[in-house]
């Protein structure tokens, strides 16, 4: 369980504080063990800044962030990296293009483990063990373990971060619009694999997205920000009775000078 | 030519070769690994090979003098990175202030040596220890000479080739990779990147002071002007093995900085057949052979595609008259 408890970030552009952006001004939300909770909001809403704050990207200005009881708002990014998982938009980010797949799923499944750092990395049994966990993706990537990332697509290489981000069973997964550089068909795959990995892990899990129907289909919680704080938080029954209409009436009534359009 | 001056002609740029491939993987792991454009070569060498002759020549063991120049290349490479790490100097910048300290280093040594940079030859080091090694076990005086260098810096290189190849393929050696390819990967998935940013330094510049001391200790001398041109040397001989041998693997990539650093040396012997050693220009000459080693690949890469492209409109132009 994670415990966000008034988190406010502002960046300052230069030394005039009129040009201070507010991007988190105030937010406090509890993810529970069992939640998958999407997050949407127009651009500038604070859901990307939200998402940093929690993995360690930047520093909190003020608030506090609880993670099964223990405080971690201090504690730096990679550290935290032992219990929260993560997945970006770009397919680029979340591993390494130049070198082979198996690489890069070893890097990832010492996350919060403690190896010893003089060990042999590229051991045949871990090759095996990565190929079982391959397999049932349904992407022939087992036989592709020695191939470099780069020569892979896009859906690939986020199916391969999704499985890097929860090989070694995160207390948090961080989705942050993992599926907004995809196709539509690519995308639908990945959304469906995450929804397994989740389900099947018990990963509590933050999910941002720009697709309100990903938004309303996937997750048992839905949360809207706008200006840096959280408007809209519902889940259950009420969140599976959300309609597309609904989110858009509720991001008119709060940015009304906006088209529902440009927001998404 | 003589058969001697033919020996000569193949077999110095071996020894040369084998010597400079250490620095050129130091270069390599800053460069291609870390992805720093590291300059503090052209300061950790100069000190090094100075401060190499001034303790042999206070009789130092040549070994404990190995030892103690690459412990000072690990601490200016822990330096070196702690000053962009901590103090947010630009890595290039760094690098350049490093070069100039240790640079100056470099020179207070001398002058307290009185202004001496050369060595007897008769003063014990690492080479003399090795060639007297083989003449006892009954080797011809002949055959030392010649082979006495290549052997102890090939076993130098061979021990710090292996130990690379070893150390990359450990999860530490990953993870360092990672913190050079990737920065949000790497922690993404855990990697503490500044540690791993300060190590790879620290192995590079420790490449690079080995590489100085059996420079200094095979040419018995030692002067602040051995940096000049460094970090050119450095990269010609990457980027030349680079473009001549397929470095897809990480180990490839080793073996091509030892082949780029033999074809160097050996463009470099081919030059000195039309110009003397001491000729001023040899800078400029070696300034040059860098731009070739990077402008050609690239330039045999746009011939390829234009070729490519004429051909495919050739071949429509053709289909439709």
């Amino acid at each position: 369980m994670l415990e966000c408890i008034n988190l406010k970030k502002t960046f300052h552009l230069d030394n005039n504080p009129d040009n201070d952006k507010k991007a988190l001004q105030g937010v406090s939300l509890t993810i529970h063990d069992n939640d998958f909770i999407s997050v949407i909001g127009g651009n500038g809403s604070g859901k990307t800044t939200l998402l940093n704050l929690i993995a360690g990207v930047h520093s909190i200005d003020e608030g506090h962030l609880i993670l099964d009881g223990v405080d971690i708002t201090a504690v730096p990014e990679y550290q935290r990296a032992k219990w929260i998982g993560r997945v970006f938009q770009d397919p680029m980010q979340g591993t390494i293009a130049s070198i082979s797949l198996f690489e890069n799923l070893v890097l990832a499944s010492n996350r919060g483990k403690k190896v010893s750092p003089f060990k042999w990395a590229l051991t045949k049994e871990k090759k095996a063990e990565f190929a079982e966990l391959l397999r049932p993706l349904n992407l022939g990537l087992e036989d592709r373990l020695d191939a470099k990332i780069g020569t892979f697509s896009g859906g690939q290489r986020q199916s391969v971060t999704l499985l890097m981000a929860t090989m070694s069973t995160p207390k948090l997964l961080l989705l942050d619009e993992h599926t907004a550089a995809l196709d539509p068909k690519t995308a639908k795959t990945v959304m469906e694999l995450t929804e397994r990995i989740v389900q099947a892990n018990h990963i509590p899990t933050l999910m941002i997205t720009h697709n309100m129907k990903d938004a309303i289909r996937y997750g048992n919680r839905l949360i809207m920000m706008s200006e840096g704080k959280i408007i809209f938080d519902c889940e259950g029954e009420a969140k599976s009775k959300l309609k597309i209409e609904d989110l858009i009436a509720k991001f008119s009534q709060t940015e009304a000078s906006l088209e529902p359009d440009t927001l998404f | 030519m003589s058969g001697y001056e033919i020996q000569t002609f193949f077999l110095s740029p071996l020894t040369s070769g084998l010597i400079f491939a250490l620095l050129a993987l130091g270069v390599f792991i800053a460069y291609r690994v870390l992805d720093i454009a590291d300059l503090s070569v052209e300061g950790v060498f100069p000190l090094v090979t100075v401060f190499s002759c001034f303790l042999l020549l206070r009789g130092w063991n040549p070994f404990l003098v190995v030892l103690l120049m690459i412990v000072i290349g690990v601490l200016a490479g822990i330096i070196n990175a702690c000053l962009s790490l901590y103090l947010k100097i630009p890595p290039l910048l760094s690098g350049i202030i490093m070069m100039a300290a240790l640079f100056a280093i470099a020179i207070i040594l001398v002058k307290l040596n009185n202004g001496q940079v050369n060595l007897d030859a008769s003063t014990f080091t690492v080479f003399s220890w090795f060639s007297t090694l083989l003449l006892n076990w009954g080797m011809s005086k002949v055959w030392v000479n010649f082979l006495s260098p290549i052997l102890i810096t090939g076993i130098f290189l061979g021990l710090s080739m292996g130990g690379i190849y070893f150390f990359f393929g450990t999860e530490m050696g990953l993870a360092l990779r990672a913190s050079g390819k990737n920065k949000q990967m790497a922690k993404a998935n855990g990697i503490n990147v500044k540690l791993m940013t300060i190590i790879g330094l620290a192995i590079s510049s420790l490449l690079v002071a080995l590489s100085a001391t059996l420079y200094a200790q095979k040419n018995l001398t030692g002067s602040p002007q051995d940096g000049q041109g460094m970090i050119v040397l450095g990269l010609s001989t990457l980027f030349l093995g680079e473009a001549i041998i397929p470095h897809a693997s990480f180990k490839m990539h080793l073996w091509a900085t030892l082949g780029g650093s033999f074809l160097y040396w050996y463009i470099i012997q081919i030059l000195f057949q039309f110009v003397p050693k001491s000729d001023t220009f040899l800078y400029l000459y070696k300034a040059l052979l860098l731009v070739l080693v990077l402008a050609v690949p690239y330039l045999i890469q746009r011939y390829k595609k234009k070729r490519a492209r004429r051909l495919v409109d050739e071949k429509e132009a053709k289909e439709h008259a």
